[in-house]
């Protein structure tokens, strides 16, 4: 039986840390140049081609730059 | 000269370019391939946005602005997207607005599929205005360079207007990152949003995803 008096939480000050710089990545992506932004989007509908909804596989189109 | 191949005609193009790169005299390239102008290679998104510009210029329509996601992507982190949507002035009103459209493309060898036109590999929708807010909002929008490409964009502010007008999930979903991640004119913002009657639901909105007003 788990003891939760034996498990360590993760103190607020690490949490706080880690949305603090996620909050920063997203605005360093948000400066990144227009066709920066294509490129990354480019990937992400590559990453995004294997993933299937309800068990089909939607039909997209991975634009070719 | 017999005709030439493909895969020949780009390779000399690639030639002519480099050497006039390098400033090279003209002299060293063979005559007959003189014919042959400095190749621009533009990459396909380029190519897409340069004949969305031509529709402009061939008067088939009489203005246009990227939307949606990829206009959101502009001003936020890359956010995944499928379509390329261009909002457009038709140079009259008519039934079919999309149909001075489609036939040019068609000429040009893009034919559409359901609702898109593949353009160069990328699924480009087009969207006549459809009230005056989004009218408006290709009237101010603003000029941006993709590669060496000029295309227009819609100003931030009227993309949040019309993204609190629509208002689908994925709309709310990127007005968040909007006003978490954009430096946004929020006198401006706010101008647009009362002259359209949206500034209750913008207030609306802050409140349920920001806790503020």
């Amino acid at each position: 039986m788990l003891d939760l008096r034996k498990c360590t939480l993760v103190p607020n000050k690490v949490m706080e840390n880690i949305i603090r710089e996620k909050e920063q990545r997203r605005k360093d992506l948000s400066e990144l140049s227009f066709k920066e932004k294509i490129q990354i989007l480019v990937q992400l509908q590559k990453m995004a081609r294997g993933v299937t909804k309800q068990g089909k596989r939607v039909e997209r189109i991975v634009w070719l730059i | 000269m017999g005709k030439i191949s493909r895969e020949m005609y780009i390779f000399h193009a690639i030639l002519i370019y480099s050497a006039n790169l390098k400033g090279d005299s003209r002299r060293n390239v063979p005559s007959n391939l003189n014919r042959f102008k400095r190749c621009d290679i533009k990459s396909t998104v380029e190519k897409t946005l340069k004949l969305v510009k031509e529709l402009k210029e061939a008067e088939v329509l009489k203005d246009f602005s990227i939307g949606g996601g990829i206009a959101a992507l502009y001003y936020i982190e890359p956010i995944l997207t499928y379509d390329l949507d261009i909002f457009f002035v038709p140079m009259e009103d008519r039934i079919d607005v999309l149909a001075p459209i489609y036939r040019y493309l068609k000429e040009k060898g893009f034919k559409p599929k359901k609702e898109h036109v593949l353009i160069e590999g990328v699924p480009v929708q087009f969207i006549p205005v459809y009230n005056d807010l989004v009218k408006e909002a290709v009237q101010y929008s603003v000029e941006v360079k993709y590669g060496r490409i000029k295309t227009r964009i819609l100003a931030l502010e009227y993309l949040i207007a019309v993204m609190l007008q629509t208002y689908r999930s994925k709309d709310r979903e990127r007005l968040v990152k909007v006003f978490e991640e954009a430096k946004i004119d929020l006198k401006l913002l706010k101008k647009i949003l009362k002259k359209f009657g949206l500034y209750n639901k913008y207030v609306g909105f802050k409140e349920m995803y920001f806790g503020t007003k």
